[in-house]
């Protein structure tokens, strides 16, 4: 692998010898680390790589005028890389690969929906700083007369594939979970009733229905309550303490500053109750 | 029946204005997916045919030595999901190789190249197997008979006959390659199907996100369509 990288630099002859020197030359950049893995690889790099998830505004999707990615997360992103004083490369990522592309080391870090749950904590790592609280609303028709999780029970729920929802909805309320490969397709099966609700992140799903109106008349937020509101972190990978360090600096100072609310509202996320009580809380502190 | 269908999408876009000015403005976003779709398949039947002829060729070697390996080779990856061999590529593989404080980036689509172009090469071994053994014997000996070496024989009597045979299957093998491609999205490869997900996701509109379906349909349509009708005019222009 590595000596094919310079085997345009390569003569015949002296391949042995390049080669011992390359590993000489890698090895001496391992042991010569400073900081963590992660953190080395962004200064070295002089590019902060964050995976995105295009789930749907606010959060993350294409403009179609100039089919760039917007939203949330990369405004995050980007302010995040800001405060590293490095260049922001986003790498779309989907709920089947993202944890793989982190592990992967293929990104930094990942801004991609992922609430903190128990099983996400045991393998990755967060900046203890948290942005944002988001939870599971459910959509579904006007007169399915589901009032409550509970209603749930037995019947067929739609969710994206990789969903944190689907643990509490089968677990907890019975519900008989279909994952489809994204909100899309959840959405197409439910206007097509292979199920009673879908259940997407509340945000998406209440900016939706403002938007879209007159296509989701008949539809509503059936249920009052989120399902598992938790928190939304910047994910990285496990042990990287150095890199949380830094991130969790930039994420205190961008919600201090009140930038992350002018993202947010930027962004028209709907319901921004959480980040002001948390500006509130962390200006005090300043 | 798709020509029916063509007119029924045809009149869903004429009864719906806004729908069509929707996809017309995704339609370059969803062709820049597809050319990736393109640059994979045809990159993965290149390397997939020249190791594949090699491998054909190796597969009736005199000697166990060379016939075994190849023999395991096409057995193992001829039988294996294309999806299983895209997701094994993706991820043994690194993402990019350091030397020198450099990075250079290895690219999922490479992988997804690598991914496809294994099966292609067993299923193409297999092929180029088939069309050698399928020329009798006796038309070495006749070569033999009338002084051409065995190099010879092979390139101005029995390769040309293969050639014929072998074509049309191997067609067919790229029209599978290429619907293959699609089974790249799942690895974050930026191709048409993934496009579409990001263009349906952005529109959140269901009609829209059906019709996106039915254009991904048509691109793949489109692009394999001409291959098995070329397939079977060689197919019947052979048989004569």
């Amino acid at each position: 692998m590595i000596r094919k990288t310079t085997g345009t630099k390569t003569t015949g002859k002296k391949t042995p010898l390049r080669a011992a020197a390359l590993l000489a030359a890698l090895l001496a950049g391992i042991s010569g680390a400073q900081a963590d893995a992660t953190l080395d690889r962004i200064k070295a790099k002089g590019k902060f790589t964050v995976g995105v998830i295009l789930s749907g505004a606010p959060f993350g999707s294409i403009d179609p005028k100039t089919q760039e990615q917007k939203g949330f997360n990369i405004d995050l992103a980007r302010a995040l890389a800001d405060k590293l004083g490095v260049a922001l490369e986003t790498v779309t990522v989907t709920p089947p690969n993202r944890v793989q592309f982190l592990q992967q080391g293929k990104v930094d870090a990942l801004l991609a929906n992922m609430q903190v749950t128990e099983d996400r904590a045991k393998i990755m790592d967060f900046p203890p700083t948290v942005f944002d609280r988001a939870g599971g609303a459910a959509i579904g028709r006007k007169d399915s007369g589901i009032k409550d999780w509970a209603d749930l029970k037995g019947k067929p729920v739609c969710v994206s594939q990789g969903s944190n929802f689907t643990q509490p909805l089968i677990e907890q309320y019975g519900a008989v979970v279909k994952g489809l490969p994204s909100q899309p397709e959840s959405l197409l099966a439910l206007k097509g009733g292979t199920c009673v609700v879908a259940v997407h992140t509340g945000a998406t799903l209440g900016l939706m229905l403002e938007d879209r109106a007159d296509e989701w008349r008949d539809y509503g937020i059936l249920i009052p309550t989120e399902i598992v509101p938790a928190d939304s972190v910047v994910w990285i990978r496990k042990g990287e303490k150095d890199t949380a360090a830094v991130l969790d600096k930039a994420l205190r100072e961008l919600i201090a500053s009140g930038k992350l609310l002018e993202i947010a509202k930027a962004n028209r996320l709907l319901n921004t109750a959480f980040i002001e009580e948390q500006q509130k809380t962390l200006s005090a502190a300043r | 029946m798709a020509a029916g269908f063509c007119a029924a999408v045809a009149l869903w876009l004429v009864l719906d204005p806004s729908l069509a000015r929707l996809l017309l403005e995704w339609l370059p976003y969803l062709a820049r997916g597809f050319a990736m779709n393109i640059l994979i398949s045809v990159l993965a039947m290149a390397l997939g045919t020249l190791a594949g002829v090699a491998l054909g060729a190796m597969e009736l070697s005199q000697m166990r030595l060379v016939r075994a390996p190849a023999v395991a080779y096409v057995q193992v990856f001829r039988n294996a999901p294309h999806l299983v061999l895209i997701f094994a590529t993706t991820y043994i593989f690194p993402f990019e190789i350091v030397a020198l404080g450099h990075y250079i980036p290895f690219p999922d689509w490479v992988k997804a190249v690598i991914g496809l172009a294994i099966p292609a090469s067993a299923h193409t071994a297999e092929i180029t197997r088939g069309a050698l053994q399928s020329i009798p014997t006796p038309q070495w000996d006749a070569a033999k008979g009338l002084g051409f070496s065995r190099i010879e024989a092979l390139r101005f009597i029995i390769l040309p006959q293969c050639l014929r045979r072998a074509l049309p299957p191997w067609m067919n093998l790229t029209a599978s390659i290429c619907m293959g491609t699609a089974l790249a999205s799942l690895v974050g490869v930026h191709e048409l199907l993934h496009a579409a997900t990001d263009a349906s996701t952005a529109v959140s509109r269901t009609d829209f996100t059906v019709l996106t379906y039915v254009t991904v349909l048509f691109a793949f349509f489109l692009f394999c369509y001409p291959v098995s009708r070329l397939t079977q005019r060689l197919e019947r222009r052979l048989a004569r």
